[in-house]
């Protein structure tokens, strides 16, 4: 019995040191009790209501585009604006989705010379952007560029690497704003595609165009005309939009604006003050 | 021996155990000091902490509550520049001219609007951008915004003047915006926070109210709108710290980052941080009750407080990393728990002392109390304490003193009565036996009978007297032992030889093995009367027949004698005082057995005198083992 009381004694007077020793990391209860922080799951960002595509890396291979017939116009210094344009839109789509998806651009070293004239790619139809000359070029560019048996190929620049979007990007030496994403699907109509994705069927482009999965077309004249300066960068970037299944945020008859993004009337506005809306991004996977 | 196997091996519990009454008073002291200093102490952690805590909460209730003033005047002061109540009697800013023309209808044309849209984006460097909407056709009919260099520009409608006016459908329509919707309605709109390449910007739209009057309410001319850039609200906040690495951070309503006080590469939504969850839904989180304490999205462990800022659904969140914001406090708190410590080392340390100075004297008179238990009056304690223990030491002297005077007394008439009593009795045995002997007279049977108990009682008086003597005279240290080299063999045989016929009467055996005797220095009279008396009570202890066995061993420098018999044995109580005078083992079966209860007693004292030891080992119903020792002759 004096034993256990001795014991008990000893444990007190050990607790008691210990308490002291430690009292400051078992006083920790009387600061609030520590909480617990959600866990928010973020996916990775894919494309428009699309999961199935995912975006985590995009690569646009860039062409300046001319007409046979259109050689003359061809701006001395041609490269410069379209980097630019280009570097302002790779910063705003890190902005927009927080780092999560990477564009990268790699710029045909020169001029693309088409085979035909203005008036093949062009037709008469050059409404809604021209979305004739889109395919036709995009065509002829992947078999001249991106087929061994092209004139124009190249093992380096046509290259894609491993997990990247690869994407076409037209600048185009005549009438051209438009883009989409590509469907090869042999099953499916370009009508079918866009109702089971809930899309606009006019971003469904049933073309054959293996090296892509999306393509856009922008006249040089945004790059480099004075009159369209101050949201060069930011049509560009709209028209790249498309390709990534994004459809437009205005009516495309009337013109008016139905978003204030950049898909709407954030289009017409420098590339600083626009933004990609939520709903949008949401729909590409960005939860917040 | 007994005290080894009673107290406990370890020497911690030893020393413990020798004092119960220096455990309590080392318990009481210790329970008045620690307990009391441990409590302090605990109370004071928890006081240094529970103020700590209230002051973090408070800081940043402070700071918290001025940021967000701070953000509510730059928001109200934006939103009262959109607050426009014109003094103009038009229903509209433009008026139809032919089919698709348009003119406005202000006196100077155009150029008034622009000056209401130059005034608005002089007014405040945030808004980037200002427009005005006519309120029926949704088209932006006037729009100013600022260069990306901070100059301004004036971006007008690109609208031919064919024949009057402009044509309306060069004008955008954004009658499908939000932004018109509902502040065509008459209310203010105020969009989502975007994030945008010069920073966190918003919209803002309200309705234009002109002088006409339309069922008592003022009409709606137009709706005005604007992109404001909130990077002034970073500025407010970046301005903001607490402690070394304390920082606040705006958070927009889905919980996005929108300013910190720190730099933030990379894109955040805190949504998940418990606090920026509570703020978000208008639950401020400020004072001690509202702080909270979880791993921040920035750094680990944080002491968090936030406010919400109501109509823009935004919060204000300040987070304080907890090692930075308790580095004062935990200094404290070691400060505290060391000299706590040393304290306590000092009360257990003292308490120890002070509780061996009690005990000191207490434990002198513990053995003074001792030896007089033991018959040793002489006992004079020496106790100086200055108190009530020094007065109970001197009146323990006085009552040894007294017990001493009053046992030579006692001693002295025992003696005087014995002596005197031992002539008498005497002499009635001896006419007894020449009677029983037929000297005075052939006895008849009746006679005889009635002769033998008379005898029998007078044997046990002459022994009984013979023992007071003895007694007395060792008491008196009157007793004679003369010591020299013998051998114990020959003094145990003829014992056994002269009791041989009382242990056969109960067939009993004696056995005797000499192999280990040796010589001792011992009173050889002395010793035979030791072995009388432990021999005749092993014969007359062992109920029917039985053994007794004799044996030597040899320890040390002395020879030990065993006698063992198997015999009724006694309990450990009986043992204990089995040396004592006139002690008898309380026994059912030993009451016909008679006895003074003096034998063992003197004995002892036989055997003390001729510096031995007497013990014994018994078992009640298995027998006892009588055990003496004497010092071995060289």
């Amino acid at each position: 019995m004096k034993k256990k009381l001795f014991i008990l004694f000893g444990v007190v007077l050990i607790f008691s040191g210990l308490f002291f020793l430690f009292g400051s990391r078992v006083l920790g209860v009387f600061f609030p009790k520590k909480e617990y922080v959600l866990t928010r799951s973020e996916s990775s960002v894919h494309r428009f209501r699309d999961s199935s595509t995912r975006l985590d890396a995009i690569r646009v291979k860039v062409f300046y585009a001319v007409p046979r017939n259109r050689t003359g116009d061809i701006p001395n210094d041609w490269k410069t604006p379209i980097e630019e344009a280009l570097r302002r839109a790779v910063s705003f789509h890190s902005l927009q989705f927080r780092g999560k998806s990477s564009l990268a651009f790699d710029v045909y070293p020169k001029p693309v010379i088409l085979d035909e004239e203005s008036h093949f790619y062009n037709t008469d139809i050059t409404a809604r952007g021209n979305p004739h000359a889109l395919i036709s070029v995009a065509e002829e560019l992947d078999r001249r560029v991106f087929q061994p048996d092209g004139d124009l190929y190249d093992a380096g620049f046509s290259a894609f690497k491993k997990g990247e979007y690869p994407v076409f990007g037209i600048i185009y030496e005549g009438v051209g704003a438009s883009g989409g994403i590509i469907q090869d699907s042999p099953k499916q109509s370009a009508g079918e595609v866009a109702r089971e994705l809930k899309l606009p069927e006019f971003l469904i482009f049933k073309v054959h165009v293996p090296s892509a999965n999306g393509f856009f077309i922008l006249s040089r004249d945004f790059l480099t005309d004075a009159e369209y300066h101050v949201n060069s960068a930011t049509l560009l970037y709209h028209e790249f939009s498309h390709t990534m299944a994004i459809p437009d945020g205005y009516d495309l008859d009337t013109g008016a604006s139905y978003t204030a993004d950049i898909m709407g009337d954030g289009r017409r506005k420098p590339l600083l003050r626009t933004y990609l809306s939520r709903d949008i991004l949401s729909g590409m996977g960005l939860v917040e | 021996m007994n005290e080894e196997t009673i107290q406990p091996k370890n020497h911690f519990f030893r020393v413990f155990a020798r004092s119960p009454l220096r455990n309590r008073l080392l318990a009481m002291v210790l329970s008045v000091s620690v307990l009391p200093l441990i409590i302090f102490g605990v109370l004071a952690l928890y006081s240094i902490n529970a103020s700590h805590s209230y002051d973090i909460a408070s800081i940043e209730e402070s700071v918290l509550l001025q940021k967000k003033d701070e953000i509510l005047r730059v928001v109200d002061d934006i939103k009262g520049v959109f607050t426009i109540d014109l003094n103009l009697r038009t229903r509209s800013f433009i008026m139809p001219e032919s089919a698709d023309c348009v003119s406005y209808s202000l006196q100077n044309g155009k150029e008034d609007l622009d000056g209401i849209l130059f005034g608005i984006l002089q007014y405040h460097a945030s808004i980037e951008e200002v427009s005005l909407i006519d309120r029926d056709t949704g088209r932006e009919i006037a729009l100013m915004s600022r260069t990306q260099t901070g100059d301004l520009s004036i971006l007008l409608p690109d609208c031919p003047d064919e024949k009057r006016g402009y044509r309306l459908s060069n004008f955008k329509d954004l009658s499908g915006l939000e932004k018109f919707k509902k502040a065509r309605t008459g209310t203010v709109y105020l969009s989502d926070v975007y994030f945008t390449e010069s920073g966190p910007m918003m919209t803002i739209a309200a309705p234009v109210f002109g002088k006409a009057y339309d069922g008592g309410r003022a009409v709606i001319v137009a709706v005005i709108s604007g992109e404001i850039n909130l990077s002034l609200l970073g500025r407010i906040i970046s301005e903001t710290h607490l402690g070394n690495t304390g920082f606040v951070y705006l958070v927009g309503h889905d919980g996005r980052l929108l300013a910190s006080s720190e730099k933030r590469d990379g894109y955040y939504n805190l949504l998940a941080s418990p606090v920026v969850y509570d703020v978000l839904r208008g639950n401020d989180r400020i004072g001690s009750g509202g702080m909270g304490y979880y791993d921040g999205t920035f750094k680990k462990e944080v002491l968090a407080s936030g406010v919400s800022i109501p109509n823009l659904g935004w919060g204000v969140v300040a987070e304080w990393p907890r090692d930075d914001a308790n580095s004062i406090v935990n200094i404290i708190q070691n400060q505290n728990i060391l000299f706590s410590l040393v304290l306590v080392f000092v009360v257990i340390v003292m308490s120890l002392f002070l509780a061996d100075r009690i005990i000191a004297p207490i434990r002198k008179l513990q053995e003074g109390t001792k030896r007089v238990a033991k018959g040793d009056f002489g006992v004079n304690l020496n106790l100086k304490t200055g108190d009530e223990i020094e007065d109970l030491g001197a009146a323990f002297n006085e009552m040894t003193k007294g017990l001493k005077e009053y046992q030579q007394l006692k001693d002295e008439f025992v003696f005087i009565a014995a002596h005197e009593l031992r002539a008498p009795v005497t002499a009635i045995k001896g006419y007894l036996s020449m009677i029983e002997e037929g000297d005075a007279g052939e006895l008849s049977p009746k006679m005889k009978e009635y002769l033998t108990p008379v005898s029998q009682s007078n044997k046990r008086l002459v022994n009984l007297v013979n023992d007071l003597l003895e007694v007395a005279r060792q008491e008196a240290g009157r007793m004679t032992i003369d010591v020299a080299k013998i051998e114990p063999a020959s003094a145990i045989e003829s014992t056994i030889e002269e009791l041989k016929p009382l242990a056969m009467e109960k067939n009993i055996a004696i056995t005797y093995d000499k192999s280990s005797a040796r010589a001792v220095l011992a009173d050889e009279a002395r010793m035979k009367e030791v072995m009388v008396n432990l021999l005749s009570n092993a014969i007359k202890y062992t109920v029917g027949s039985g053994t007794v066995l004799i044996w030597h061993e040899t320890s040390g420098e002395t020879l030990i004698t065993h006698i063992k018999d198997t015999g009724i044995g006694m309990s450990k109580e009986s043992q204990e005082k089995l040396f004592e005078k006139f002690y008898r083992v309380p026994d059912e079966r030993t009451k016909k057995i008679t006895g003074t209860g003096l034998g063992l007693f003197i004995i002892k004292q036989i055997i003390e005198k001729m510096n031995g030891l007497v013990w014994v080992v018994s078992e009640v119903d298995k027998g006892s083992t009588f055990s003496f020792s004497l010092p071995l002759a060289k």
